[in-house]
């Protein structure tokens, strides 16, 4: 019997690492954003310049 | 009266520059797992010496300059200094032994290029390395500049508290994360894995779409993680991120890379509960407000030459090379040849600038670093304010850092220093390089590319290129390392040795 497996409650495993794991996803959202607006700007350009 | 080091300095310094080579010695045992794995028994004995004499050495020291006695700033800044020396020639014997490398001089190119995060590279027929040394050459990056390795071996071998934060200084990172540095450590090590872990996912998965067979693709994910996360730039294939011509990858690329150049204090205090602190922190938005600005003037610049057919190549060609130069990565999707021949120049020194400028201080990147730029740009707003309001008017400022930080003259003078003495040192370069014969705009590029320890290139790079650009190149790369004070102390010390004796 794997006990460490029986005893995983991934509700309590979130709530635990609530901070971190939101953290990680606002880093990571922050830079999708500066992605999306850094192509945004080099899609204007384009457009521009057509 | 300035006085120079004494014997007791050196023996202090020796004791542990001592700790550093066991932990040189582990780094370099380490991929004989990856050459068991991947049966090239052939490399085992280039790792197992490399590993041997580091810890030999570092035994030696160990034993012949035992001290009790703390260290002091001084011997934290000289320890340093020798230190990102005595590393990468350790590094390098695995390198040199393999043939990986035409000398022993482009080995320990290598070694200081991969210690110190850089990523230009001088190995010979880099597609058909072998695995391991390949890895050797990532994991080099990611312990050297992805955690630190001095702080980490003095945090994990170290006796006392002050020794690790003495080093923390001298080595020109100023880790305010947690009382005790030992933990400090360990957080610097845990955000470091956990963001190892993330990129070694996106990447693999990036690879997979793009039809790699999985253990391939995790291999190169692992270390274009490795080297994304410690802003270093050193790939598998000696096209870079080209090779793939992947838009996936060069997304888990680019988030990796801006990862990298984030300030460790900020990870802690965002992965700690204090979300907002992303968009408060002024070095931040410093840092991604450059890269859109010099994204947009780069974009429109190749635009207007009428270089790439589309919005998503504007991106992936422009937007990628600037990204990698202002987190200092060297990641490059674009050939060298084509940066300097069918690029403008306005192009190449908007690219100059940002891997001069660098991402932030007390991260895995390099260059000037935003946090200075920021307190000088807002010295210069007082300044100006200064001589618009009446004599009698006070002004004062201050900027937020993870807490308020007020502008003091203290303040504004070390990022004054600090950005004098990389622009001094970029001047030297570029004119060596110039009197190689290049054009003034390779030699900025390549120049800034050593310094700011970035690692794209615009060719000059090479096996044949001159030995003294070499050594100039080895130079920058480890005076950008240390923000260069430590190597003016050295120096300094040096020569007050010379003058008065050691005593």
């Amino acid at each position: 019997m794997i006990v460490g497996l029986r005893e995983f409650s991934l509700r309590e495993f979130l709530k635990k690492n609530f901070n971190f794991i939101t953290g990680i996803f606002s880093e990571i959202g922050l830079i999708i954003l500066v992605i999306l607006a850094s192509f945004a700007i080099s899609f204007l350009i384009f457009i521009i310049n057509l | 009266m300035l006085t120079p080091l004494t014997r007791n300095d050196l023996r202090i310094i020796g004791f542990n520059v001592s700790k550093i080579s066991h932990v040189v010695g582990f780094v370099l045992f380490l991929p004989v797992i990856v050459a068991v794995c991947y049966s090239e028994f052939d490399n085992i004995p280039y790792f197992l010496i490399g590993s041997a004499v580091s810890f030999v050495l570092g035994n030696i020291l160990y034993h012949f300059l035992y001290t009790e006695e703390e260290m002091e700033l001084k011997h934290a800044v000289v320890m340093a200094a020798i230190a990102w020396i005595f590393a990468p020639m350790l590094a390098s014997i695995p390198i040199w032994l393999s043939n990986t490398t035409a000398s022993f001089l482009d080995a320990s190119f290598e070694g200081i290029s991969g210690f110190t995060g850089t990523g230009l590279t001088l190995t010979l027929d880099l597609d058909h390395l072998s695995r391991s040394i390949n890895f050797l050459r990532h994991f080099l990056q990611f312990m050297g500049d992805g955690v630190g390795i001095i702080v980490i071996s003095l945090s994990i071998l170290g006796r006392t508290e002050m020794s690790s934060v003495l080093a923390f200084k001298g080595e020109a990172k100023d880790v305010g994360i947690r009382p005790s540095i030992v933990r400090t450590s360990r957080i610097i090590i845990g955000i470091g894995v956990v963001f190892l872990i993330i990129g070694t996912v996106l990447f693999t998965a990036a690879g997979v779409q793009e039809g790699l067979d999985l253990g391939t693709a995790f291999f190169d994910g692992l270390n274009h993680s490795m080297t994304g996360y410690a802003t270093g730039g050193f790939s598998v294939h000696s096209q870079n991120l080209l090779y793939y011509h992947s838009i996936w990858i060069e997304l888990a690329a680019i988030i990796t890379m801006i990862i990298g150049a984030f300030n460790f204090n900020l990870h802690y205090a965002v992965l700690g509960g204090r979300r907002r602190e992303i968009l408060k922190n002024m070095e931040v938005r410093i840092l991604l407000f450059a890269m859109l600005v010099s994204g947009f003037l780069v974009s429109a610049n190749l635009m207007s030459v009428n270089l790439y057919p589309s919005a998503e190549a504007l991106f992936r060609k422009g937007v990628f090379q600037v990204i990698s130069a202002q987190t200092t990565t060297g990641f490059q999707t674009v050939l060298p040849v084509h940066l300097m021949q069918l690029w403008p120049v306005f192009s190449i020194v908007i690219l100059s600038l940002a891997m001069l400028l660098g991402g932030s201080a007390n991260s895995t990147s390099g260059g000037i670093k935003m946090l200075r730029v920021g307190v000088l740009l807002k010295s210069l707003v007082n300044e100006v304010k200064r001589a618009l309001l009446p004599r009698s008017a006070v002004v004062s400022g201050s900027f937020h850092h993870v807490d308020d930080v007020p502008l003091t003259d203290r303040v504004i003078r070390g990022a004054a220093v600090v950005a004098i003495s990389y622009l001094i040192l970029f001047s030297f370069g570029t004119m060596i390089t110039v009197l190689h014969g290049y054009t003034l705009e390779d030699s900025m590029f390549e120049t800034s590319s050593a310094l700011g320890n970035v690692g794209l290139s615009s060719g000059i790079t090479s096996p044949s290129m001159p030995a003294l650009l070499k050594v100039t190149y080895m130079f920058l790369m480890w005076a950008g390392k240390l923000e260069v004070i430590a190597v003016f102390v050295l120096i300094g010390f040096v020569i007050l040795g010379l003058r008065r004796g050691i005593k």
